[in-house]
Order: structure tokens, then sequence, then C-alpha cells
């Protein structure tokens, strides 16, 4: 197997092409969606969402 | 968490018991949240001065926070994850009534900050709410926490409550335990997301 293969294969590896990924996706949806008012959507869709999701996401705590 | 939870949730097998201390539970939650949530906006508010940058500033911090967190979230960083390690203590169980138990088991896990934290997720609306320095608006929006902490406690605690016993409800507990790193990831992946988003947005206020 080559070097590559076992880099692609690697946990490592696709986490940070995920968060890559993700941080590009990011970029391009504020980039496009420049009509919307950034503003309006991070105090009254992002913020909630991330606070009830982190509500949810403490049932998985020990 | 729930493991120590439900026994109070659903307390000699009675489903009006099971409401009346889960509602406890769910009101205690949520009100532990919007006391958080307005002491942390009023922090914003007394420390930070108001000026025309300052959705600049709170797209830079937050783009930046999410980014780095996202990376802490998948295991490749390890940053500063300031919580206590302890959930509610088991012993409340013993010294009060199961409903005033129900009730301050929800203070103590609504607040948050003073619990196990388990996503990175938490910081960042944190962060989000100090830097907008609204305390009102950080009220409602912490309230979100302690509505989805409590109301999954009362969902999970739904779904175990014939168990008949500990031993199965260890393998429940052990099954959800094993769920943690998916949970790890997908918050790492909207923290990204987002850090991208927020990213872009302090670009182009510049």
């Amino acid at each position: 197997m080559s070097i590559l293969a076992k880099l692609y294969q690697s946990f490592l590896y696709q986490r940070l092409v995920s968060i890559l990924g993700a941080i590009i996706l990011g970029g391009i949806s504020s980039w496009v969606t420049q009509w919307a008012d950034a503003n309006f959507l991070t105090l009254y869709v992002f913020l909630p969402i991330l606070a009830i999701l982190a509500g949810i996401f403490s049932t998985w705590s020990p | 968490m729930v493991g120590t939870i439900r026994p109070v949730v659903y307390r000699d097998r009675q489903l009006l018991k099971w409401g009346i201390a889960a509602n406890l539970h769910l009101l205690g939650s949520i009100l532990a949240a919007i006391a958080i949530g307005f002491v942390v906006g009023l922090l914003g508010y007394w420390l930070i001065p108001y000026s025309e940058e300052r959705w600049t500033l709170l797209y830079v911090i937050l783009g930046i926070s999410s980014i780095a967190y996202a990376f802490d979230e998948m295991g490749i960083l390890r940053l500063p994850r300031p919580q206590r390690l302890k959930q509610v203590p088991a012993s409340w169980r013993a010294l009060f009534h199961p409903h005033i138990t129900a009730i301050l088991y929800g203070f103590g896990l609504g607040t948050g900050i003073a619990t196990r934290i388990v996503s990175n997720l938490l910081y960042i609306v944190i962060l989000g709410l100090f830097l907008h320095a609204h305390p009102a608006y950080a009220a409602v929006t912490f309230s979100l926490f302690g509505l989805g902490r409590g109301g999954s406690i009362i969902v999970a605690g739904w779904f175990i409550r014939n168990l008949h016993s500990g031993e199965e409800l260890d393998l429940v507990l052990r099954r959800l335990a094993e769920g943690q790193n998916r949970v790890h990831a997908i918050a790492g992946v909207i923290l990204a997301t987002l850090g991208g988003y927020w990213g872009v947005e302090f670009y182009l206020t510049l």
C-alpha cells in the first residue's frame, strides 16, 4: 500500500479533511448568502441552535 | 449522567410521579440556564465598551475560537476546557425529597459550566453571548441550553423507564458512552463550518 493510501486511511487525515472541508463549506456559504443578514443569522439562528445542541450533547457525559 | 438522574425522574415506576419529577428537572435546568445566560450577558455589557466595531470583534473572535475548538473536538489540538469534572452529587437523592432532588439536579446541570462539559459548542455559545453583551438576549438564548439538557435527560429517561436491573441500565449507558466519538465528530464539523462562515463575515466587514 502506498504512503498516500495509508495516509488517506489514517484517522487523523480523515479528521483533518473533515475540518478543512467544513471550514471551506462555511466560508462559501457566507460568501454566497451575502443577501442574508449575517448578524441576524448569528444571533437568532446559529447561537440558539448551538445552545440547544450543546444541551442535547451533554446527555453523552459519563 | 442519565444513570444518576434516572432513579429520580422515574422513581417507583409510576408515570405521574415520573412526569412531575421530569418537569421539575426541566424547569430547574431552564431557570439555571437563564440565570447563567443573564450573568454572561451582563458581564459582556459591563466589560465590552459599545462601539461600531463590535460585530467585527464578534466575528473574528467567534471565527478563530470555533475553528480552534473544532480541532480540539476532533482530538487534533488540546485547548483549555474550563469545566468541573463532577456531575451533580448522587448523595442528594438520599438527602432530599425526590421532587426537590429533581429540581436541584436540573439547577446543577442547567448551569453548564459548573458540570462536566461534553462538547465545545457550549464555549462558543458563552463566548458569543458575552461578546454580544445583551443580558436579556443572553438569558433567552442560554435557556435553550437548559431546555436541550433537561429535555434530553427526560427523553433518555423515558426510553430506559422499563429496565428491570442495574445490568440492563449499565448496558444502555455503555452504548451511550460509545456514541461519544460520533458526538465529538458532529460538533467538530459544526464548529468548523461556523468558523468558516464567521471568518468570511469578518473579512467582509473589513
